[in-house]
């Protein structure tokens, strides 16, 4: 995604989140038996099965609620859900595949300058906070796109929000108020 | 039958019965002094009777142990709470206090505070502007007690020359990106350390950080916890404080050591913006040389990369970064070079931060694949993450093994 002027910036998906419903009851010690690649983790009342070929990890619940993570995009993640599913479905469980959301993307970009984060904080006030004894970074919420920026003086910015769309609007929005602050050599 | 009434004392015992029980009643005071086949009476009934266990004082008097630890929890948390509001008041009023200041009054590391304070300010919307290190440096020079009065002569150090040392230190770190990402104050701490060395090193370079902090009247518990950190930082600016020391012109390229170089420090910083081009040039040209010699001996890279790392060590070895010094093989610089963007600020520069010199490898996925979403799913695949009746049987018969083993 470019911003307006003519830099092209390389955002980097490297994690997507996504839930979906098996809509039946999923017996957990069947799957922790009858599957390979899966841990069986009674204390927490799950199972973790990890897929290869979208490399995903999910977690089961009885309920036949899933989360998988590990995705690169949107779209492997729906793959990597109906493999799932359907591998499901072959151990034994009367599997419907529904309510596939994806919950949560996290991207990161570098950006090809330093910046200054107490003037970006002090340019953005109430939305962007610094505290540098608690996180490195300055975090900035883009309350609209739903989405979070947190930027680090070395300009490197981490994105994270609902779906990718927002992800790339929140870096294009906040592109111009990094490049005002950068810091550039004397 | 009795006469006396145990309880009271008098004789006027009367037989009365009750319900056709036979009772021997006392008139004055109404106890029942022996009833039917029973002979105890009331005091003797009330003693003699087990105690139950809600009744006794040792449950009044001891509390559970989850109510032991509960108290002290919220009793911590107030603390913090307080120190929050202090914290938030200070920073408002312009009086930049560190939170690990607080945090060290407290007895509480940064990461408890820090997260009760973000929650606060969130809940109260209070919007506090951010302090830099520089803010805080005033006030922690002044902190130290080594006046003249305070110390000996060869320790003393008015506080305005501490600062001012201090402060170019602090400048030099921070193009060094020895600042940014790290705790304020274990850097402080090191930087007036050292600050402190180099204004008359020839008595103050015998002694060590903790040997200042005792000098200085620093409290233990301000340094004490965070002294790792300390001596981390110590060793990054010594470090940085060498690399800009070998450009010094009247050293004539003679070696200079983290463990030697403070003398040198007051030279350094008087010309830090000199020494700091010529050791950029230097840098450069390094690189230039290297590409130079990649291009013209391509066919023999092995012997080639061995004579090089040799020869370039001989010559100028402390000008190139600790992370190309080790690194023998060109094409491997060039593939951790290829993860950053063409024109990354981190290509030029001679100071880099950790982030940049130590970079993670990317995870080297399959090429990225359109994927639709709708692709098939071929059964032998799904057939690779279940187990077949074998291996289930397999899986059981170990299971059982290890339970009769355990």
């Amino acid at each position: 995604m470019e911003p307006s002027n003519d830099v092209a910036l390389d955002i980097i998906i490297t994690n997507v989140v996504s839930v979906f419903r098996t809509r039946c009851h999923l017996n957990l010690h069947t799957i922790g038996l009858e599957g390979s690649n899966v841990i069986y983790k009674p204390e927490m009342g799950k199972v973790l099965m990890k897929l290869r070929k979208p490399r995903i990890t999910a977690s089961i619940w009885s309920s036949g609620k899933i989360i998988c993570t590990g995705a690169t995009s949107e779209e492997e993640a729906k793959l990597g859900a109906r493999r799932l599913a359907r591998c499901l479905q072959k151990i034994g469980f009367k599997v419907r595949f529904s309510d596939f959301k994806v919950v949560n993307v996290l991207a990161v970009c570098s950006l090809p300058f330093q910046i200054r984060l107490i003037e970006f904080t002090k340019n953005n006030r109430p939305i962007a906070s610094y505290e540098p004894e608690i996180h490195p970074a300055a975090s900035y919420r883009i309350k609209n796109l739903r989405s979070t920026v947190q930027v680090f003086s070395t300009g490197s910015i981490t994105v994270t929000g609902p779906n990718v769309q927002s992800v790339a609007s929140a870096v294009e929005q906040i592109y111009p108020l990094l490049f005002e602050c950068q810091k550039t050599r004397s | 039958m009795p006469s006396s009434c145990p309880e009271c004392g008098s004789s006027n015992v009367v037989e009365d019965d009750l319900y056709s029980q036979r009772q021997w009643v006392c008139v004055d005071c109404g106890s029942v002094v022996s009833e039917g086949h029973l002979t105890t009476t009331v005091s003797d009934e009330t003693q003699g009777r087990a105690v139950p266990y809600h009744a006794s004082t040792e449950v009044l008097k001891k509390p559970c142990r989850n109510l032991i630890a509960g108290f002290s929890r919220v009793r911590a948390l107030c603390q913090i709470l307080g120190g929050c509001c202090v914290l938030s008041v200070c920073r408002q009023c312009n009086w930049p206090v560190a939170m690990g200041t607080i945090g060290y009054l407290l007895g509480v590391d940064n990461a408890t505070l820090g997260t009760v304070y973000r929650e606060f300010t969130k809940a109260l919307n209070i919007e506090i502007s951010t302090i830099g290190i520089m803010d805080m440096l005033e006030s922690f020079c002044y902190d130290f007690k080594l006046g003249p009065q305070q110390v000996e002569e060869v320790f003393a150090e008015p506080p305005q020359r501490l600062v001012d040392r201090t402060s170019a230190l602090i400048e030099l770190a921070a193009d060094a990106w020895i600042v940014t990402g790290r705790q304020p104050l274990p850097l402080l701490f090191a930087a007036v350390y050292l600050a402190w060395q180099s204004l008359n090193p020839t008595v103050r370079m015998k002694y060590t950080f903790v040997k200042f902090c005792k000098i200085g009247k620093a409290p233990e518990q301000s340094w004490h916890r965070s002294r790792d950190s300390v001596v981390k930082r110590l060793k990054e600016l010594r470090d940085v404080l060498c690399k800009l020391g070998r450009e010094l012109p009247w050293l004539r390229g003679g070696t200079v050591e983290p463990n030697t170089v403070v003398p040198l420090v007051d030279d350094i910083l008087k010309n830090h913006r000199a020494l700091l081009l010529r050791a950029v040039r230097n840098y450069e040209q390094q690189l230039q040389n290297e590409s130079q010699t990649a291009q013209t001996t391509e066919c023999d890279n092995e012997l080639s990369d061995s004579n090089r790392s040799e020869s370039h060590s001989s010559t100028t070895p402390e000008l190139m970064d600790p992370d190309q010094a080790g690194c023998e093989n060109p094409a491997d610089k060039q593939a951790t070079d290829c993860q950053l963007p063409p024109d990354h600020w981190s290509k030029r520069h001679l100071f880099l931060p950790p982030c940049v010199k130590n970079r993670k490898r990317q995870r080297v996925d399959a090429p990225q694949l359109e994927v639709t979403g709708d692709e098939e799913i071929s059964d032998s695949e799904i057939e690779s993450y279940i187990r077949s009746q074998d291996e289930i049987e397999m899986y059981l018969k170990v299971q059982k093994e290890l339970k009769k083993m355990a």
